[in-house]
């Protein structure tokens, strides 16, 4: 027999446990069905973990003025969660740069975010960056972020959070969905698909038009820093360059490339990967198991990403390879060209209501208030 | 045998004239595989066919090693000089191979006997055949003759090039229009590597590359309109002094003649002078522009 919840979510990211507290709050009924064994184990954790300002947008102002406005309203609710007290540098590459100092603080004015100008040399070898801006910017601690979250909830005993259940069927009953996870079986009037790169995945189940996104296997590398670096993040743009800079309040520095992060892309619906036959049966097309903890995780780019940052950075700024993070992440087809990170919400059908969210971004995580007010 | 730990990147130009780029570049990645623990392909697409390409990509998913490559889509057809700027901007080694042409004639063991080279302290290796055209000849004699650098320049089939080397190359000078010549000019230690043979495919737009090095890394085009304004000095003195002579001998009709010679020849060489500065101004209005020198549509990680 089937428990009727007023919304079923699927996905314990940030998107999933945001959703499940705003709902659970207002006395709603929850099921989050989450396939790993814990909360937060994917792309939540597995990031840059930037709260974004908006500068890593310089060719899209919406999405950086969309960040830039949700940025005060994400550090009041979660500040505790936040590393504030560190120097975070954009540079504008010499060479190979989709912008150039000039175009980034015009960039700036223009979405009216603070962009104050300093000597490029003092952080990179000479020539290299034409600009170097200090900018306001901070990083999250996924952890802390986590426990605060599972604590909220705990306190709610109409919100359930069940790991190890992998979804394995949608299907519609009259007016609620029925989803099948793991060996037990749930119904509600409102699911709300927040699984982020095993989106179309569930799409698939129901037979809704798939999100246009190609999948890219991400590799982070933490690394620890030689003081003179502790407290500064720096990051050139844009284009195929690096960024390394605090991983929350960890004490280590997460260390990525555009090149060299991504190791494999895949451009179908699903996510299909040559790694995946090597996975023993874990993940296969249709069905993304968590890259960190696979056995086929790609060999780390490590020397290729530290070749790169050092090419950049002053010799005196040091940093060593602690270990590697591996995560799928979608991006839309369609923001190639202006490199813009939309918010996508998507309502495929209301009754019974399916709603379908992704986004890059932490602190775009407000735009599903309106959607969850059904 | 413990493989080498320094990062090495090559930069291969790649043209309409690239039928089998996956052939040189299998080649080179065999070599580089056997040498050093990592390196990265660069490839700069000028053009080169969709087949061509297509192949390069596919090389990459047989081979078994974890190749780094990636290819720069040029926006439009642009000088191999330009071309192979963009790849060494994109390029992060600590050693960099510059192959100007997909089109080896030499043995690929050259490539890593020109790394044992610079290991010696060269920062600067040329792999040169031991042939050259006849055009190329000529031109690297005026070239030589009137450049001021240390070493002398030659037809090559490629170079390696280090990291300090190219730092350098880039702190002198925003583009660098002809980079033989401001490597062979930077002070820095430079070494040659013969073999008998000679290269293929480099015949494009070199006359427009000549003129541009003679006018910018030599003083040819100085020393040519200095020269040509002497001459031309000399000669108005003379003709100068026939009009003198012819007056005094009071047949001033006669004149008329050595008028214009002097008023044609004269502006003639005002016209070449002005030809010359014309050059110049060009080149360093170019020059101190600031832009990159080039243009990149995509760059593919493959």
């Amino acid at each position: 027999m089937a428990i009727i919840h007023d919304k079923i979510i699927i996905g314990a990211g940030l998107y999933g446990l945001y959703s499940a507290l705003l709902c659970g709050r207002k006395g709603e009924n929850v099921l989050i069905l989450e396939q790993d064994s814990e909360a937060f184990s994917r792309a939540t954790y597995i990031n840059q973990a930037r709260v974004h300002m908006g500068y890593h947008y310089p060719r899209s102002l919406s999405t950086a003025m969309k960040s830039a406005h949700y940025f005060d309203r994400f550090v009041h609710d979660f500040g505790f969660a936040c590393l504030t007290e560190f120097e975070q540098i954009y540079a504008t590459s010499t060479r190979m740069s989709w912008t150039n100092a000039r175009e980034f603080v015009k960039f700036c004015h223009a979405a009216d975010i603070p962009c104050e100008p300093l000597m490029p040399d003092k952080y990179f070898r000479p020539g290299l960056c034409d600009g170097a801006f200090l900018t306001k910017e901070y990083t999250y601690d996924a952890h802390i972020l986590r426990a605060w979250f599972l604590e909220q909830i705990s306190r709610l005993p109409n919100v359930e959070v069940l790991y190890d259940r992998r979804v394995s069927s949608v299907s519609q009953s009259g007016s609620v969905w029925r989803v099948k996870a793991g060996g037990i079986s749930a119904e509600a009037p409102f699911l709300l698909n927040a699984s982020y790169a095993s989106v179309n995945e569930i799409h698939r189940m129901l037979g809704f038009e798939p999100f246009g996104i190609k999948y890219e296997l991400c590799e982070i590398i933490l690394c620890t820093v030689s003081e003179n670096l502790r407290n500064i993040g720096l990051t050139v743009m844009d284009g195929p360059f690096f960024s390394i800079m605090p991983f929350g309040k960890t004490g280590l520095h997460s260390l990525t490339s555009v090149t060299f992060t991504p190791h494999e892309t895949s451009y179908e619906d699903t996510a299909v990967f040559p790694c995946q036959k090597d996975s023993g049966g874990l993940c296969g097309k249709g069905r993304l198991c968590n890259c960190n903890t696979c056995p086929a995780k790609p060999e780390s780019a490590w020397p290729y990403m530290r070749q790169l940052a050092e090419k950049y950075m002053r010799p005196e700024y040091e940093f060593r390879y602690v270990r590697s993070l591996y995560s799928m992440k979608p991006i839309l087809k369609a923001s190639e060209v202006d490199d813009s990170r939309p918010t996508v919400i998507r309502q495929y059908s209301s009754s019974p209501a399916f709603v379908s969210v992704l986004s890059g971004k932490i602190n775009t995580v407000y735009d599903l208030d309106e959607v969850l007010s059904q | 045998m413990s493989r080498e730990q320094n990062f090495i990147s090559a930069v291969v130009y790649l043209d309409n004239m690239s039928l089998a780029p996956e052939k040189f570049i299998g080649g080179l990645i065999s070599c580089l595989d056997e040498h050093f623990m990592h390196y990265e392909i660069i490839a700069v697409n000028n053009g080169a066919s969709d087949e061509a390409c297509r192949k390069l990509k596919a090389l990459k998913s047989e081979s078994a090693s974890s190749v780094h490559m990636s290819i720069i889509n040029m926006s439009v057809h642009q000088s191999r000089e330009q071309c192979m700027n963009a790849g060494l901007d994109l390029s992060a080694g600590d050693y960099v191979y510059e192959f100007d042409s997909d089109d080896a004639e030499y043995d690929l063991p050259l490539i890593w006997k020109a790394y044992q080279s610079a290991l010696q302290g060269s920062d600067i290796v040329e792999v040169c055949p031991d042939h050259e055209s006849r055009s190329s000849r000529a031109f690297y004699r005026i070239f030589n003759a009137y450049s001021n650098s240390a070493y002398a320049l030659r037809t090559n089939a490629f170079t390696l090039i280090s990291r300090r080397a190219l730092n350098r190359a880039h702190d002198s000078r925003a583009t660098l229009s002809y980079r033989k010549a401001v490597y062979a000019s930077m002070g820095l230690k430079m070494s040659e590597i013969v073999f008998p043979g000679k290269v293929r495919g480099k015949e494009r737009d070199r006359f427009t590359l000549a003129a541009d090095s003679l006018a910018l890394y030599t003083d040819f085009g100085y020393k040519f309109s200095l020269r040509f304004a002497l001459t031309m000095m000399l000669a108005t003195i003379a003709g100068m002094l026939y009009t003198v002579s012819v007056w005094l001998a009071g047949s001033p009709v006669s004149g008329w003649t050595t008028t214009m010679f002097v008023l044609t020849f004269g502006l003639t060489g005002i016209f070449a002078a002005f030809a010359m500065v014309m050059k110049y101004l060009s080149l360093v209005l170019r020059m101190s522009s600031g832009g990159q020198g080039y243009l990149v549509e995509s760059i593919e990680k493959v």
